[in-house]
């Protein structure tokens, strides 16, 4: 066990998003983004399921009854926050709270992301977590935005 | 309120349990056995029955079922991949903030099945609980394995 400081008990990241697309869209676009369109790296898809209630599940289905659970959905209120607690992908005991709150701005969406974490957090994910999350924010905000600039085009 | 050591270190905090449990079973019946054991087949200490229900699905609650919608939830699946993997987190029996990690894997041996057990807790864990859990899980996965072998026995008997 590496943790021997509080400190080393703890991860925070906190990331700012800024969306050139409507709040609505925006919070469906990250639903599917965390759920059937999640990507852990480029051309490795690894589609969730997210109930979208609170309390809903937010899990790696293998069929059969089999998969991974990462968490629940702490909070949802459509479309300013969607706030989930669980393991994630911590196969220790580690306690994750995930908050995405999203308010509009100039030009589109700002979405105010949170990951704190606490427990016997590896070193391995501690380093790349970050990058994770990056990665996927980056998808949500091309996807997003190319969602809105085709909506215009057709109007 | 729950007694800590002042200044307590980060080990004072932790608890870590591990097991190896030789099953002369298949891995199939030797998972259906620890279901089981977890399951509708949990006993106390004393022996007394004490029926747990364990939903086999991600996110499936892991509860004592006390009717009329009371109960003590005491996990949630974490991971579950039939018939090699169970992991289970939450505050299992811990009515103080304590979150466990617990995993069952399994892997076929000469012979049956070998479960590797692990529990592993962060948390205010008391120290009497700390002294009791160790001989909990091992009374637990003894019933696994005679259930598991029995089950075995039982349809190598019927056939």
């Amino acid at each position: 066990m590496a943790a021997t400081r509080v400190e080393d008990l703890m991860l925070s990241i906190r990331e700012e998003i800024h969306v050139k697309a409507p709040l609505d869209l925006t919070f469906a676009t990250l639903l599917e983004q965390l759920g059937p369109l999640n990507e852990v790296g480029p051309d490795r898809a690894l589609p969730m399921k997210l109930e979208p209630w609170p309390g809903g599940r937010w899990y790696r289905d293998l069929g059969d009854g089999n998969g991974h659970f990462w968490a629940h959905v702490q909070a949802i209120k459509r479309p300013t926050l969607l706030e989930l607690c669980g393991p994630l992908i911590m196969s220790y005991p580690a306690i994750s709270n995930l908050q995405y709150r999203l308010s509009e701005e100039a030009g589109g969406t700002l979405i105010v992301f949170h990951h704190q974490a606490l427990g016997l957090i590896l070193d391995d994910h501690r380093q790349g977590i970050p990058n994770g999350w990056k990665f996927t924010h980056a998808l949500l905000k091309e996807r997003a935005e190319a969602l809105h600039s085709a909506g215009k085009a057709a109007h | 309120m729950i007694a800590m050591a002042t200044g307590a270190k980060v080990e004072d905090l932790t608890l870590s349990i591990n097991e190896e449990i030789r099953v002369k079973a298949p891995m199939a019946a030797t998972f259906e056995a620890l279901l089981e054991e977890l399951g509708a087949g949990m006993l106390q200490g004393d022996q007394k029955a004490m029926p747990m229900k364990l939903e086999p699905w991600p996110g499936g609650r892991w509860y004592r079922d006390l009717g009329d919608g009371n109960g003590h939830l005491w996990g949630h699946v974490q991971a579950i991949k039939k018939p090699m993997l169970l992991e289970i987190y939450g505050p299992l029996m811990m009515s103080y903030p304590v979150n466990s990690n617990v995993q069952y894997r399994l892997t076929e041996e000469a012979g049956g099945t070998l479960i590797k057990f692990h529990h592993l807790a962060l948390g205010m864990i008391p120290e009497d609980f700390r002294k009791g859990v160790t001989g909990g899980w091992g009374n637990i996965n003894a019933r696994a394995k005679e259930r598991a072998e029995q089950l075995r026995g039982g349809n190598s008997a019927a056939r």
